[in-house]
């Protein structure tokens, strides 16, 4: 066993352990929250996953085609072409409509906020023991993409970057029990923190805690962020109240919000790099 | 003179095979709706993948291709230190030793070595994620996710360690 330990492997094996523990404290003490080995991988990989992420989309158009030509005959096959041709264009329709309605959505909100710096992303990438909805773009530091970034689905809030490599970023989405947003509820003005707790990221709702038992949100009320703080924008959706439910105390009471994205099938995002008002990572410390 | 030509081209081959596979099941494990779930249950088939391979390449070279699949599971993790990196370096370096010092290199013990590896990460991540955030679902999540996953991986451990013993033999 002494020889086990004195042996060349296991001298390069505690050198190696060692330089990955060095990446770690890397990572707490840089800007972009992302370990040397991590940036290396992503900037060398990065495309090869983004490949990877191609196939994926593709391969799900694949079978609808795959199905079709399945149930016709040969003897129809001038008709088969004809409508292979007409479920791509069906197919490639549904993908336009798909992305054209988060591009007049996000035009709109431009309109309104001529300060919005958007960055066009798509997730490449999700983590297999990850519940929370968490999942890595394609942009990074060389798209001006910084840690407290807010990520949005139109005017839909999904979440906020939590690391940043060259060529990557990772996402914590609102479904995180870790990740907060003031807010307020548009009917009735009423703020406080969005937040979520694992049982409730289970069934992918949020929280909006702290109302006075006498609260006049209802279900089906707006809930926007607030912009305090300085990692949020004013005015962007995070969901509707379900319902409103009174705590175990009776004094007050909190409400249930169903956030407007489907965490699961979303492609494409947008990072806002930079707004009025956003305070930077370095700020908040 | 030409046969240690050969046999060096053949070591250069079978890893860089065996680079690929590491590389291919990273980008399946990590793109989503590329690889099924079941109830829940995740596939975490880079560990099966490291643990085949640090069987047949032993400890060093085990602990390299552990390092690289980590690096590329970090990538997409949602932590953001190189805890997959660490984790499966040590995996394939202690799988690679015990092959070489104390065990036998067969399935059964194949099944015996990713099993375990493959609670402990699980427990670990699990640790980590759920309990000493204080969730009160933490024994579900266990009960009905990562316990699950692991044995989900298991299925997949055959598969591999039959590819890497044939790429193995292939090409020594």
């Amino acid at each position: 066993m002494r020889r086990f330990f004195k042996s060349t492997s296991f001298k390069i094996f505690v050198l190696v352990i060692a330089a990955l523990f060095m990446g770690t404290v890397v990572a707490a003490i840089s800007r972009g929250n992302s370990s040397p080995l991590t940036s290396a991988a992503g900037t060398i990989f990065g495309p090869v996953q983004r490949l990877s992420s191609f196939v994926s989309k593709s391969l799900s158009s694949f079978s609808i085609n795959f199905k079709s030509s399945a149930v016709l005959s040969e003897e129809v096959s001038s008709l088969k072409d004809e409508i292979e041709k007409y479920q791509q264009d069906l197919v490639g329709y549904e993908q336009a409509k798909q992305q054209l309605a988060l591009y007049e959505e996000f035009l709109e909100l431009k309109k309104g906020h001529e300060d919005y710096e958007f960055v066009s992303s798509s997730i490449i990438g999700r983590d297999a023991t990850d519940l929370f909805c968490s999942f890595t773009l394609n942009k990074g530091s060389s798209n001006d993409v910084s840690v407290n970034d807010p990520v949005l689905y139109g005017k839909y809030l999904v979440g906020v970057v939590s690391s940043v490599s060259a060529t990557q970023c990772k996402v914590s989405s609102v479904l995180n029990p870790q990740v907060s947003a003031s807010a307020y509820e548009v009917r009735s003005r009423e703020s406080g923190f969005v937040e979520t707790t694992a049982e409730l990221s289970e069934q992918g709702l949020l929280r909006l805690p702290g109302l006075l038992r006498t609260t006049a949100i209802s279900p089906g009320g707006i809930v926007c962020t607030s912009g305090t703080g300085g990692i949020y924008p004013r005015d962007l959706i995070i969901g509707t109240v379900r319902e409103v439910i009174s705590g175990s105390q009776g004094i007050s009471s909190y409400a249930v919000i169903e956030p407007g994205v489907d965490f699961k099938q979303l492609q494409d995002v947008f990072i806002l790099v930079d707004f009025i008002g956003q305070s930077s990572a370095e700020d908040d410390g | 003179m030409l046969g240690i030509k050969k046999e060096n081209k053949n070591i250069y081959l079978r890893r860089l095979i065996l680079g690929v596979t590491v590389l291919v099941t990273a980008m399946i494990q990590n793109t989503a709706g590329l690889f099924p779930d079941i109830f829940g249950a995740r596939a975490l088939l880079l560990i099966p993948a490291v643990i085949s391979i640090a069987m047949f390449e032993r400890e060093i070279s085990g602990m390299f291709f552990g390092l690289f699949a980590g690096a590329l599971w970090d990538m997409c993790s949602y932590t953001s230190w190189s805890y997959n990196a660490i984790l499966l370096t040590i995996f394939a370096f202690t799988c690679g030793a015990l092959i070489k010092n104390i065990m036998r290199n067969n399935l059964v013990c194949a099944l015996l070595l990713c099993g375990t590896s493959t609670l402990i990460y699980c427990l670990l991540s699990w640790l980590i994620a759920y309990v000493f955030n204080g969730y009160s679902t933490a024994l579900k999540v266990l009960f009905e996710h990562y316990i699950p996953s692991a044995v989900f991986t298991m299925i997949f451990l055959p598969i591999y360690y039959f590819f890497v013993r044939y790429i193995s033999k292939k090409f020594r």
